[in-house]
């Protein structure tokens, strides 16, 4: 009754004048805490608001008030979100990695991005304040586009306010992203795992090569270039020993769906900088999607790709997959070093793999044989 | 000037990775060589006047890796029935143990490099090189016969010409002495059903029969599951495969040919046994 009542009250913040501030009654909820950061500047009670995954680099302290009308969220906008239903995602990533359960009435802070999930949703940002969908675990508010007929209808967020600067600029993801530097001379390897298209098995083939090359006894980064922030494929890298682990939230960005082809270089590059500075032995990179994806595509023919990229493994549910995506690399002059992925689960389809396209299958047991890990490293498998 | 494809005549005739096929100014009739920088395998490619086929016969060395000569050597052939002819350079350094297809670790893994270098010559040439013809010498033998129990579908007719010794076609022996358990090809599988419908034709001189070759393999596990020499274990090996083959229902299709006063050596099994004319009369029967 309590957080009914108190619902009852908040619901009136929508319609609030475009600069308004919060009082500590309406954010104040211990059980809902995340431990996030205590800060005296803090907008009162928003440390007790549970975020998404990839709202993780911001820090609260910049916090001052909420604007809510007459505003066009931008992608990378913080934002104060209800749950007005639940639908396919009914818990939000925290930025822990915890999966928190959500209710309806929760109050999150999640971000504005753009969605493209062949699985799930497609969903780009609203051009107003009005209700749209949580369409990712990671915390991604969008408006729905289309989904995929076996998922459900997305839950339902009714957002509340941008968080903003006391001079009422609203706070956007690359206000933290990590520093743009120079991308070293000395920049070790750069491996790249690519694939046909969502869960292809591309983040399970990426950390089986991190695990190989940690066996190896090496230092091993790794970066998500494209895709949407959420903590899953972060953590199973991150799990499988990579020393740092970085993805396009670092470099600003909730997700890279209709991002520029030049920006989304310069998040490669940014990540590249940001790793190479870390003394490491191998980067491995995971390029989301499949290769027809529009951001993907551009990524890989672009320029700064074919400078710094040095060996491909390419991942695919199926062998003709493997083999149509391989090719489609090497008609535009990327060499595909090995293939990987969900295939590799069935010995017929590795069999049909191999022998029409003259490329090494490895599996994540192979991945993350530590020979056959350096091997792929130094271009002698 | 075209960088990754050397006309071997001297003339600098060359044709870049990605440029097309015959009709479109591709390699013209002669000797290529074409470097390894995209397939990570050199070949030799010889074209013929006029394509008339559009069959591709692969020819792999033995371990004097005598590529080249592989070419000259039945190019005339070639000629005749108007085919194309791929003759790999696995050198010692790349590919140590090309012989077993780069078994444990062994180098790269050299079956899959001669497929790069098939699906190299079709975006080169536009001829099928989906199933080519393969023939192997020696060492290129042992590959050969070893490449179709791995890639079957993609082998119209096999020959051999004096192997040191063989895969049985039998699951009882671990991979390379038999067709199980092929670990060291990294989880590659032995189709041993499929490569029985292949049909082969096994050459060996007749005089090829010394024991005391320090090239043959001798070990004991060998010498006593395949004879002692090379006549003896190709004997063993189509005996072997035809009896798999009718217990699979399927007809012996391995053929042996001895080659009267020729010994162990490939310009003599040619000049000599006709060896080129035997392997083309296999192909084209």
């Amino acid at each position: 009754m309590y957080r009914k009542a108190k619902l009852q009250s908040l619901a009136s913040l929508t319609e609030l004048t475009s600069m308004s501030s919060l009082s500590a009654d309406d954010f104040h909820d211990p059980a809902t805490a995340t431990g996030g950061e205590a800060d005296a500047n803090i907008l009162p009670g928003l440390a007790a608001i549970r975020r998404g995954f990839a709202t993780r680099r911001a820090h609260f302290s910049s916090v001052a008030r909420l604007t809510v009308d007459e505003v066009r969220p931008q992608a990378g906008d913080l934002v104060l979100a209800e749950i007005t239903s639940l639908g396919q995602h009914t818990r939000l990533e925290l930025p822990d990695g915890r999966r928190s359960q959500l209710y309806v009435g929760d109050r999150i802070v999640v971000t504005y991005g753009n969605r493209y999930a062949p699985d799930q949703f497609e969903a780009e940002v609203p051009a107003d304040m009005g209700p749209c969908h949580l369409v990712a675990a990671g915390g991604i508010a969008s408006r729905l586009i289309g989904k995929h007929a076996r998922v459900k209808a997305p839950t339902r967020i009714k957002p509340v306010g941008l968080l903003a600067r006391e001079d009422g600029r609203a706070l956007n993801l690359r206000d933290w992203s990590v520093e743009a530097r120079s991308i070293p001379k000395s920049l070790p390897p750069v491996i790249v795992v690519t694939g046909t298209a969502m869960n292809a098995g591309k983040t399970t083939a990426a950390a089986s090569l991190i695990k190989g090359l940690q066996y190896a006894g090496m230092r091993v980064g790794a970066a998500k270039v494209t895709g949407t922030g959420a903590g899953g494929d972060f953590w199973q890298m991150k799990d499988a020993g990579a020393v740092e682990v970085v993805d396009f939230t670092d470099a600003g960005y909730a997700t890279t769906y209709q991002v520029a082809p030049n920006d989304v270089e310069k998040i490669f590059v940014r990540l590249l900088s940001h790793l190479g500075g870390m003394h490491l032995d191998a980067i491995v990179v995971e390029v989301a999607d499949g290769v027809l994806q529009m951001e993907t595509s551009e990524l890989l023919m672009s320029s700064a790709f074919a400078f710094y990229c040095q060996r491909m493994i390419f991942a695919a549910g199926d062998a003709l997959g493997a083999l149509a995506g391989a090719q489609w690399l090497q008609q535009r002059g990327l060499r595909v070093d090995a293939l990987s992925g969900a295939f590799t689960a069935s010995p017929l389809a590795v069999r049909e793999a191999s022998t029409a396209l003259g490329l090494p299958v490895l599996g994540k047991k192979s991945l993350s044989d530590p020979d056959i890990a350096v091997s792929l490293l130094s271009g002698r498998l | 000037m075209n960088p990754s494809m050397v006309s071997v005549s001297g003339a600098a005739e060359v044709i870049s990775a990605c440029d097309g096929v015959l009709a479109q100014g591709g390699p013209q009739e002669g000797l290529h060589f074409v470097p390894g920088d995209v397939t990570g395998l050199a070949y030799f490619l010889f074209v013929p006047t006029r394509v008339l086929s559009g069959r591709v016969l692969v020819s792999v060395h033995g371990i004097s890796r005598n590529a080249r000569e592989h070419i000259e050597m039945f190019k005339r052939m070639a000629q005749d029935h108007g085919a194309l002819l791929v003759a790999p350079c696995f050198t010692a350094a790349e590919f140590p143990g090309y012989q077993r297809l780069g078994n444990k670790g062994v180098g790269p893994r050299a079956d899959l490099a001669l497929i790069r270098v098939l699906n190299d010559v079709h975006v080169r040439t536009a001829c099928d090189t989906s199933r080519v013809d393969l023939f192997g010498f020696s060492g290129g033998a042992q590959f050969a016969h070893r490449f179709a129990f791995v890639h079957p579908q993609r082998v119209r007719r096999l020959s051999i010409g004096s192997a040191g010794w063989y895969t049985l076609p039998d699951p009882a022996y671990t991979y390379p002495y038999g067709v199980s358990d092929a670990k060291g090809l990294y989880g590659a599988r032995l189709n041993l059903w499929a490569a029985l419908r292949i049909r082969v034709l096994v050459l060996v001189g007749e005089q090829d029969n010394r024991v005391d070759d320090e090239e043959l393999n001798q070990r004991p596990m060998v010498c006593r599951s395949q004879g002692p020499h090379r006549v003896a274990r190709a004997e063993t090996w189509v005996k072997a495969m035809n009896t798999r083959a009718l217990s699979a229902g399927q007809g012996g299709r391995v053929d042996l040919q001895l080659m009267p006063g020729v010994g162990h050596s490939f310009s003599q099994a040619v000049l000599v046994g006709q060896l080129d004319k035997a392997v083309f009369a296999h192909c084209y029967a």
